[in-house]
């Protein structure tokens, strides 16, 4: 099989239970969706366990894949974080969730010194990253807290003792400004990856 | 990317991407999507890539082959995905493992070393009941060849009297001067100076004493001694006890504490 056919492509396959299409695809986000979810979990066991889960899902449901929902790429990201956030409610399940601590917050906006080099190899990712961390802080916090660690939008708000009206509207400009970001990329490159 | 979706879904679409939106915000987006409209399908589109770039934006990492071949291999047997796909245990709780293997490993060591201890102890202890057990048949033995001496028709009762060193004390002899045996007893002996041990002697007709044996008395004042052998035993007419240095001496030297003749 031709190892560059599009993500598309690659899904319509697997759901015909290709399995070399599924290796394709594997081979090509994997590394990528194992980056998002140590950041989402700082561990590198529960980060693997759910990079296992996740494909193994695209392998069972990548019929249910929607071109109308998004990318490819973008629907794998969102079942990685599913998951993730499955696998955090459930350990959290029977002990109180943790008062987000100042240094959880920075995970993001202080990347590591070998993610920050691998960035500023690749302008696109920098033109997002430097859009998230010029979030305002308690927009970046309340994008952090509902996207990452999976609380709700009411959880947030009484964990961070504010009305649930303004942490949907930090959310919101949160969103809004990183798209704006996206928008400058795929103008300044011709499209989305 | 630029379309200028619905007023209310530009507000709900980050929130519904973000995880947060509301069950009646979801289900009012579910609707919107039926109408096709472009603008907002268009704007949900892009919004999803956000987290996507957010996502890359970090940095890749490199999965272990391990997954790639557990995934492989649980397409390869569907069926049987389940226990295929579980990782390790030891990944899961490697610590916890480890933790219990180096307990069990220590605890069959001690169980061991426990075990050699007990195997020592033990033959010791058998050891020491032999010996015990030995002890107790050379006394059974020896109480019963004193008894069948006693028993016999030609033993005789030789009684010694207390002098003027122990006049309280006494003394008997079974003797039997055919086979050149006999048990010795005696009474309220005074105890012994650091030293020194009592010595039973034979005394023949014409004769120097010859030592029967040394003695101690126990702490009721009484001694005994079994009489092996003696020079000329027919002869033997006295028995005597004198103090001695310990271990006895070939010729009396000390005090004489009891005599008696036959």
């Amino acid at each position: 099989m031709n190892a560059g056919i599009e993500d598309k492509e690659c899904l319509k396959r697997i759901s015909l239970r290709e399995k070399e299409a599924f290796s394709i695809f594997y081979d090509r986000h994997a590394p990528m969706v194992l980056g998002f979810l140590m950041k989402m979990f700082q561990n590198k066991i529960d980060a693997e366990e759910v990079l296992q889960e996740t494909f193994w899902q695209i392998w069972k449901k990548s019929a249910a894949y929607d071109v109308s929902r998004g990318s490819p790429s973008a629907w794998l990201i969102q079942i990685a974080r599913t998951r993730g956030i499955d696998r955090i409610r459930q350990r959290n399940k029977n002990k109180a969730r943790e008062i987000h601590s100042p240094e959880s917050l920075q995970r993001m906006s202080d990347p590591s010194p070998s993610t920050v080099e691998s960035m500023e190899k690749n302008q696109d990712k920098k033109l997002v990253r430097v859009a998230l961390e010029e979030l305002p802080s308690e927009q970046r916090q309340a994008i952090q807290l509902a996207y990452y660690e999976g609380f709700t939008h009411d959880e947030v708000s009484k964990k961070l003792n504010l009305p649930l009206g303004t942490i949907k509207t930090r959310i919101r400009l949160g969103m809004g400004k990183l798209y704006e970001a996206l928008k400058l990329r795929v103008s300044s490159t011709g499209g989305v990856a | 990317m630029n379309h200028v979706p619905c007023a209310s879904f530009e507000d709900i679409i980050p929130l519904i991407v973000t995880g947060g939106a509301t069950a009646a915000e979801e289900a009012l987006w579910s609707e919107h999507e039926k109408t096709n409209c472009e603008a907002c399908t268009s704007y949900y589109q892009d919004m999803m890539e956000v987290p996507l770039e957010w996502a890359r934006s970090t940095q890749s990492l490199v999965p272990p082959p391990a997954i790639k071949q557990r995934l492989l291999a649980a397409i390869d047997a569907e069926a049987g995905m389940a226990p295929i796909l579980a990782f390790p245990k030891k990944r899961k709780v490697p610590f916890i493992r480890e933790s219990i293997a180096w307990s069990l490993a220590a605890s069959f060591l001690i169980m061991v070393v426990t075990l050699y201890q007990s195997t020592i102890d033990l033959k010791i202890n058998v050891a020491k009941q032999d010996f015990q057990i030995s002890s107790l048949q050379n006394r059974l033995a020896e109480k019963e060849n004193m008894l069948a001496s006693l028993k016999e028709k030609q033993t005789q009762l030789v009684s010694l009297q207390g002098l003027p060193a122990s006049p309280s004390a006494s003394g008997r002899v079974f003797w039997n001067a055919q086979n050149s045996t006999g048990y010795f007893v005696a009474f309220d002996l005074p105890p012994l100076p650091e030293g020194k041990v009592y010595q039973l002697w034979t005394i023949a007709n014409g004769s120097a004493p010859v030592g029967a044996g040394v003695f101690s008395p126990d702490s009721l004042k009484s001694g005994l001694l079994k009489i092996d052998h003696a020079a000329n035993p027919s002869s033997v007419q006295v028995f005597a006890v004198t103090i001695e240095p310990s271990g006895g001496s070939p010729q009396p030297t000390g005090d004489m504490y009891l005599k008696g003749g036959i």
